[in-house]
């Protein structure tokens, strides 16, 4: 249908149009798979942003190369492009069908559609979806087995991550208070000379996943370093599965716990990546100054243990350890500086 | 993610038709009628009027409308929300599947044009298409602002050369124009179920050139399929009714599933 001198530029212009859309879902992949670890779905991985000025320019090496190895699998698998058509469509109207499911309840939150004028909405779409979905599963074994397969590992994956992380929670011994520990730091000082907790000089901060327990980092450094620095901040980084971006005005809450003891409740939204330099800008602002060359930074790390205990099953509990083994750890992730950084290890059982 | 993958399948749905049988015109008219209104209802009605407003602080996607529906931390979290957000990681989980298949699909659709010029390439063809795309998982790190400046242009020169080729088409038979009737494609669904299952499947099987054999029918059939796309190398978004892509890439770069 088009003059054959036209082949050549044709073909360049359709690969450069496929490359293009290829890139629209790499950078989908991306952007889908932060929100996914922002919002404690998908084990923590590297994420750069790779552009000053675009907030969404990110980066995942890691899932970068997993996508690399899937893509050219498939090519070598299938072969051509015929054959890679029939795995092609039963993943996307899967998921167009689990929006409309989702939808119908979002409608109503949002817009306080009634439940009849959400329902009919989601079932015009919905039917037409189940046709079109109805119709992909004609090839289920011919190819459409990939996506399915694939869906059905990552799902398996999300929703171990998602629920380990719940039990890890509940398995973690309960911590000391906070006022129950300075209360207890503050008769220390009253101690006589020999008897009395060394402050050493400089800034200690603990990263503390709990914005109210005492971080087991700091309970150790004591009992075995007897250790305690002048100026100790707590800080725990939350990232609001709610929204997508916190104010910078919003990014810190600054409390002073006398003894020289603060605590930094810091806030990211789920399409922000949590950085340190933001928090001790936000800090700053609020009269806390922190000198992050001038700081050691208290890492707790949780190394699980597989037991009876109840939680998940067995085989679920092995995939989360082992997820987490592999999962980023939290220096790296909120970009602490990486000779600042003293891990201190704690057992856990799930 | 989800409407950019629409427009990726075009609409090579007859050559499927074709081969479960398309005999008179108000049947291939019929078949055009339901995929652009099928299309059009889900792409532009569903996801671009209704569920794109339903966005998070202008962050689109299952897991941000996932967020709204059920909001973590919320007192009221029942059993239905944990179901519901099983559905939501189902459908953000089912995403990779097809996000590491369209990358695979459209290189090598794209490189396996070149058999229409040199038929001794075919050999070559799977080393080149995985060379592309470790060209393009390699500049990933690099940042894709370059792509996305490209985007723009080659979009609207491949949306403007197919209306062209399109409406060239069309004047040779403007009967192909009753398809833009939604009472073609409901006749052609009450009339031929079995074959209309089949061909909202082909929907989404997106399909390419090389098939000048079989399209050397005349005719309105060799309109409709030259308007629909077949024949020529595969692209996203072929249809230029499509709204799709242009819509979807501002948002592009904070695109999400």
């Amino acid at each position: 249908m088009a003059p054959s001198w036209a082949l050549y530029p044709l073909i360049a212009l359709a690969t450069a149009a496929t490359i293009i859309a290829s890139q629209a879902l790499i950078s989908g992949a991306f952007s889908l798979t932060m929100q996914g670890i922002q919002m404690g779905y998908v084990p923590r991985m590297e994420i750069r942003h790779t552009s000053q000025d675009e907030h969404g320019q990110i980066y995942i090496p890691k899932l970068n190369f997993i996508l690399f190895i899937g893509c050219s699998a498939l090519v070598i698998g299938f072969g051509s492009a015929s054959a890679l058509a029939s795995a092609y469509g039963i993943a996307v109207t899967l998921t167009m069908l689990a929006t409309t499911a989702i939808f119908f309840f979002a409608a109503q939150r949002l817009w306080q559609w009634s439940p009849l004028r959400a329902g009919l909405t989601c079932a015009l779409f919905g039917s037409i979806e189940a046709v079109f979905f109805a119709a992909n599963s004609l090839k289920i074994f011919s190819g459409g087995w990939f996506p399915l397969v694939a869906g059905a590992f990552i799902f398996l994956v999300m929703m171990t991550w998602k629920d380990g992380r719940t039990v890890l929670r509940q398995s973690l011994p309960p911590g000391l208070p906070l006022d129950d520990f300075i209360a207890s730091i503050s008769m220390a000082g009253t101690l006589d000379e020999h008897h009395k907790l060394h402050r050493s000089q400089g800034t200690a901060v603990f990263l503390a996943g709990n914005p109210n327990g005492t971080p087991n980092a700091l309970i150790k450094n004591i009992k075995h370093n007897q250790i305690l620095h002048r100026q100790n901040i707590l800080l725990t980084i939350i990232t609001d599965p709610n929204r997508a971006y916190v104010p910078a005005a919003e990014r810190a809450e600054v409390s002073d716990r006398t003894e020289g003891f603060f605590r930094i409740v810091a806030s990211f939204g789920f399409m922000e990546t949590p950085h340190i330099d933001e928090v001790i800008r936000a800090a700053g602002e609020q009269g806390l100054a922190i000198h992050r060359d001038k700081t050691t930074f208290f890492v707790g790390k949780e190394r699980l243990v597989v037991t009876d205990k109840p939680g998940m099953a067995k085989w679920r509990e092995h995939l989360f350890t082992l997820l987490s083994k592999h999962s980023e750890n939290a220096a790296d992730f909120f970009h602490l500086p990486p000779d600042r950084v003293y891990e201190v290890s704690q057992v856990v059982e799930i | 993610m989800v409407y950019g993958d629409i427009g990726t399948s075009v609409l090579y749905a007859f050559k499927e038709c074709l081969e479960h049988g398309l005999h008179t015109d108000r049947e291939i008219i019929g078949v055009l009628s339901l995929i652009i209104w099928s299309l059009f209802t889900l792409v532009s009605v569903k996801y671009l009027a209704i569920v794109m407003r339903a966005d998070n602080q202008g962050e689109g996607g299952i897991l941000a409308l996932l967020s709204l529906a059920f909001p973590q931390d919320a007192k009221t979290r029942g059993l239905a929300a944990g179901g519901m957000i099983a559905v939501g990681i189902a459908g953000a989980s089912l995403l990779y599947g097809d996000g590491v298949i369209t990358p695979a699909i459209s290189v090598l659709s794209a490189v396996e044009g070149l058999k229409l010029a040199t038929a001794g390439i075919k050999p070559f063809i799977v080393p080149l298409t995985l060379g592309i795309l470790a060209g393009l998982f390699a500049v990933q790190s690099k940042g894709t602002g370059a792509i996305g400046k490209w985007f723009g242009g080659v979009m609207l020169l491949w949306f403007s050369l197919l209306a062209v080729l399109g409406v060239m088409h069309i004047a040779d038979h403007p009967s192909v124009l009753w398809a833009l009737s939604p009472y073609e494609g409901l006749h052609y669904l009450t009339h031929h179920g079995k074959a209309a299952l089949i061909v909202m499947g082909s929907v989404f099987f997106p399909r390419r050139h090389g098939r000048r054999g079989a399209l050397r029918g005349h005719g309105p059939f060799r309109t409709a399929a030259h308007l629909a796309g077949v024949d020529f190398p595969r692209l996203p978004g072929a249809d230029p009714k499509l709204p799709r892509a242009g819509r979807a890439r501002p948002r592009q770069p904070r695109g999400t599933g």
